[in-house]
């Protein structure tokens, strides 16, 4: 209709209005800039260090360090990265900025390391072990070969929780009763413990998913839509299994019992000590791309770890459910090599149970 | 329960609140306004600066922030016919052609208001379920939610009446490309190609902007002049017309109270989303006038009935989110992990330990909402102002902040070009007459649909009986009846009562 | 048969393709996985083959018609029947914008398109464009990247100057 050029009766004479808002704009954002800095952030006091930092052959840091997560916002390893990397950033002196690359079940941060340039300004947190799952379940995946692994930094526990009711507790009574098995996704960590136990276990497959987290999976177990659940052990699943709520814990992955849960028995206990220690639990380790310098890693690694051996650090991340456990870089390294063996031994058993629907 | 009440009450008058509060009403509502950009990225950004703030005052920002964005999506939706968020898409169809006759100072005063009053009922009825919301939430199980969205995905027929066979096929395509992806229930990856880019599905908001942002923008830059077409007898927007425009609101109570209804009931449903309260509200409103025929014309009672809505579903989304720990959307998980930050455990406990939170954030909604009305209301003579300035100044920074939103939403680049295609499909299917709300909603609704049809079929370990096996899922198919069965019945009862009287007309 | 319209045999055509594919596409997945691709795809795709045929076809245009319980003739409204060469220009402007951002990124697109835009489209004086731009480059900047800490795509070009122009690393597609 209107396909002439038409200037409108307006034309030329309403600049104003665009500087006016242009104007307008700016002064909501100093008046957000205004309120964002107002607020004191938290700055975690640096300890006296254990080891002093070597003066490098490189001047690092130059300019603000990129900490990849493979995860929205508001997550647990969105909070050990920002936690952490807080802590560092004061003690580099540069700012250790946390970038949310989401997408692909977490594999960008995956993907930053292994195509980033390794000139240590990128660091990415992965989610262990089921980020190399992912990798070993694709084709086309890459391998965790040759990553300077900077260490760990949170892990969590995973418990297998039912309700009260129910009328199994150990795995033999668990597999004689064949429950349905809750599960957010059948992708995931949650998943790949519980395709792992069952099979070592003699647990049936049989599973309701696609609830959206764990809260969902709980309100589904008390409608009685679905009876045995793996879970991690955040804040709520422990308040959850506490005398009065709903829940029981029947067993638990770590090498002793948890203090928050005296009465439920380790995996070991109930005589499957293959699956305990920390092959199956859910750990945030942090790495470098390949091929950075030595001395660039062992500077962001003492940093790392002083955080990690910090009050005020171990006490947020405990907030929000998580262990601080610290791990050198070699020991990382070593970890990540135990998961592969025992993932390698799993492989077809977890495609196996993606593919059972 | 007094207490917590007067606590969070108390904790409101501080200043570093009220300040908190102020900020994020207007980061909400700019980000609202902003397409592409949503309370999700404001609330996303922000957690990590409230790291070390008291909790009370951090809950008292992202209330501020996710009780206002909705309201802010109705600017853009009425004066570019671009919803700010997906919320806001029923919006347009009223709000638009108003700005268009020089009334937008009059939508904007509508939305306003319909927005305030619609989140003061939700956020009434919300402090009086917390104590029942076990009940709820322990009944409304697999089939129920899928039945829900069969619902939902049923209203479709009535939104392209004119031109139903065009809007089924429409939505048809929406629920088969929303498959794409990596399917919870089934833990494999469909329809992607073996590209990492579709692991995660198409995403919503590169393809939500690209549809209506961008094809807008065309449509607009292509009339050329102002969006108000600028002729004699114009209405001039201002400040008083702004006013009037919220004072209208009363004069749709029904709708109002209908359009709220709606809104907390599908918010609290974890999963519906605001898109589809905004669309239940807009068709049913329309369904249940007297004029349907002045639905989509500019009619102020489809503007209240979609702001009511979209912004009633944040008290409905806050039951599960605060009783249970269920996030009802991705805000809400935002808003879960801000609660895990400040060291507060989501979930049950909350209202047993955390009583005064909770009711800092419902006063933070009310307070935040109370605000937003203000400056929309008091601000709307100026906003409407855009709608003068010609559109070839307005394009390249709608163009512009769009992109940014789109970049901004997973930091992915090939999302830029993915809006782009999306704006021009878009375009092409608005010229062809394929309703894009329903390709929309079957892009929404499609996924959660088949979710809760496997998952349903897991719990009964395949039976399909689980369907019709509840009160509540037979109250829900009844009104899937109702509402798939009313216009066509309808409609041949026009032709036969027609044809009758044709016939003894002749006779 | 005469008025077909471009707009409506693309469209026809290109959903007729996606949805045909991912119709196709899941026939290689198991029963439940298949089942609502085909019971939504199947009648999708009867519609969309109706809808393409009716232009040459009176009498399926008037089933159609009825079964849309109103007239097939589309209640476009008006707005969008501007000529195709005006559209192609804004598409254009639209395309070259993102394949920009998409090499170049973000801060060196942003005011060189808005001055190209104002200069070309809006026929502004050269010296008000390249003010204006740089006013509203200058406040998206503050806005976002510097107070709210959004990241900006800095391109793919080689890196030049650290996170602002060049060596973003392009995600896997």
């Amino acid at each position: 209709m209107n396909a002439t050029h038409e200037r409108g009766q307006l034309g030329g004479t309403r600049w104003w209005r665009l500087l006016l808002m242009a104007a307008l704009a700016a002064v909501l954002g100093t008046l957000i800039a205004a309120c964002g800095s107002e607020e004191p952030t938290a700055t975690p006091v640096p300890q006296a260090a254990p080891t002093p930092t070597p003066i490098p052959q490189v001047p690092f840091p130059e300019r603000e360090i990129e900490w990849i997560v493979g995860w929205p916002a508001g997550g647990g390893f969105d909070l050990a990265a920002r936690t952490i990397g807080n802590f560092m950033g004061e003690e580099l002196g540069v700012d250790v900025v946390v970038r949310n690359h989401t997408g692909a079940g977490g594999r960008r941060a995956v993907d930053a390391v292994r195509r980033g340039a390794s000139d240590g300004y990128t660091i990415s947190i992965m989610n262990m072990p089921m980020q190399l799952m992912a990798e070993k379940l694709d084709p086309a995946g890459a391998d965790f070969e040759g990553f300077e692994w900077i260490g760990q930094a949170v892990r969590q526990e995973n418990i297998v929780t039912a309700p009260k009711t129910a009328s199994f507790d150990t795995p033999e009574e668990v597999a004689a009763a064949e429950p349905r098995i809750c599960m957010p996704g059948l992708a995931g960590h949650n998943f790949l413990v519980a395709a792992v136990s069952t099979e070592v276990m003699g647990i049936p497959w049989k599973v309701v998913s696609g609830f959206a987290g764990g809260a969902d999976t709980r309100a589904a177990m008390l409608r009685g839509e679905c009876d045995i659940s793996w879970t991690v052990a955040n804040p709520q699943v422990v308040a959850s299994i506490s005398p009065e709520d709903d829940f029981k814990g029947l067993w638990v992955y770590s090498d002793e019992r948890l203090d928050w849960a005296p009465d439920t028995p380790t995996v070991a206990e109930l005589g499957y000590a293959e699956l305990g220690g920390p092959k199956l639990l859910n750990s945030g380790l942090v790495a470098a791309p390949a091929g950075t310098p030595p001395e660039i890693v062992k500077l962001i690694e003492d940093s790392f770890q002083r955080a990690l051996n910090d009050p005020d650090v171990i006490a947020r991340l405990k907030e929000g459910g998580m262990e601080v456990l610290p791990m050198s870089g070699q020991a990382t390294d070593e970890a990540v090599g135990g998961m592969d063996a025992l993932l390698t031994e799993f492989t077809d058993v977890v495609k196996a149970r993606q593919e059972a629907q | 329960m007094i207490e917590a009440f007067l606590e969070g009450l108390a904790q409101l008058g501080q200043p570093a609140a009220i300040a908190a509060i102020v900020a994020g009403t207007i980061v909400g509502v700019l980000f609202g306004a902003i397409p592409g950009l949503g309370s999700v990225i404001a609330m996303a950004v922000l957690l990590p600066f409230t790291f070390g703030w008291d909790a009370y005052i951090a809950m008292f920002l992202f209330a501020g922030i996710f009780g206002t964005a909705s309201t802010g999506g109705a600017i853009p939706a009425i004066l570019l016919n671009t919803p700010g968020t997906i919320a806001n898409v029923c919006t347009t169809l009223d709000g638009h052609p108003m700005a268009r006759r020089g009334e937008a100072g009059r939508a904007l005063g509508l939305a306003a208001m319909a927005s305030g009053l619609g989140t003061f009922f939700s956020i009434i009825v919300l402090a009086m379920l917390l104590p029942a919301a076990k009940l709820l939430i322990l009944a409304f199980g697999a089939p129920e939610f899928f039945w829900l969205v069969i619902l939902g995905l049923f209203a479709v027929t009535l939104a392209s009446r004119d031109n139903l066979v065009k809007g089924l096929a429409a939505g048809g395509v929406g629920i088969l490309l929303s498959l794409i992806g990596l399917s919870l229930v089934f833990g494999q990856v469909r329809f992607a190609l073996d590209s990492e880019f579709l692991y995660d599905g198409l995403p919503v908001v590169p393809l939500v902007v690209g549809f209506f942002a961008l094809s807008e923008l065309m449509v607009y830059t292509s009339r050329g002049g102002s969006i108000a077409t600028v002729g004699e007898g114009l209405a001039q927007p201002g400040i008083r017309q702004t006013v009037g425009g919220a004072m209208e609101v009363f004069r749709y109570k029904r709708v109002l109270l209908r359009g709220s209804i709606i809104g907390t009931v599908l918010g609290a449903v974890p999963g519906v989303g605001g898109a589809v309260a905004n669309f239940l509200a807009y068709t049913t409103a329309k369904q249940a006038s007297k004029t349907p025929e002045l639905f989509g014309t500019g009619y102020p009672g489809g503007i209240v009935a979609s702001e009511s809505a979209n912004d009633a579903k944040d008290g409905g989304i806050l039951l599960p989110t605060l009783t249970f720990g269920i996030p009802g959307n991705v805000e809400m998980v935002i808003l879960m992990g801000a609660f895990v930050l400040h060291g507060i455990t989501p979930g049950r406990q909350l209202l047993v330990h955390n009583l005064d939170i909770v009711w800092a954030i419902i006063l933070g909604v009310i307070a935040a909402q109370i605000l937003t009305t203000i400056i929309v209301v008091s601000g709307g003579g100026f906003l409407a102002k855009i709608s003068l300035i010609p559109v070839r100044y307005l394009a390249p920074i709608v163009a512009v902040v769009s992109f940014l939103g789109v970049y901004a939403i997973r930091s992915n680049p090939w999302d830029l070009l993915l809006a782009v295609v999306a704006g021009c499909i878009g375009y092409l299917m608005r010229r062809a007459g394929f309703p894009l709300i329903t390709f929309v909603i079957g892009f929404v609704l499609g996924n959660t649909a088949e979710r809760s049809f496997v998952q349903s079929l897991q719990v009964s370990e395949g039976s399909y009986t689980i369907f019709f096996s509840s009160p509540i899922s037979i109250i829900i198919i009844i009104t899937i009846l109702i509402f798939a069965g009313s216009p066509l019945i309808k409609y041949w009862y026009e032709r036969f009562t027609a044809k009758r009287k044709a016939q003894l007309s002749e006779l | 048969m005469k008025n077909v319209q471009p707009a409506v045999l693309i469209v026809n055509i290109l959903l007729l393709v996606l949805a045909g594919t991912i119709v196709i596409a899941s026939l290689q997945y198991g029963f439940r996985q298949r089942i609502v691709p085909l019971v939504i795809g199947i009648p999708t795709l009867a519609m969309l083959v109706a809808i393409l045929l009716s232009d040459f076809w009176p009498r399926l245009n008037r089933i159609l018609a009825m079964a849309s319980l109103g007239s097939l003739q589309d209640a476009l409204n008006e707005d969008v029947t501007a000529s195709w060469s005006r559209i192609f220009v804004i598409a254009g402007w639209l395309v070259a914008l993102s394949i920009a951002l998409f090499v170049f990124g973000f801060y060196v697109i942003v005011p060189l398109f808005l001055f190209a835009f104002f200069l070309v489209e809006a026929k502004t004086p050269a010296v008000i464009a390249l003010l204006s731009s740089l006013v509203i480059s200058t406040v998206l900047y503050v806005a976002f990247p510097y107070t709210l800490g959004i990241e900006i795509w800095p391109g793919i070009t080689p890196k030049v100057m650290h996170g602002v122009f060049g060596g973003g690393l392009i995600p896997v597609l």
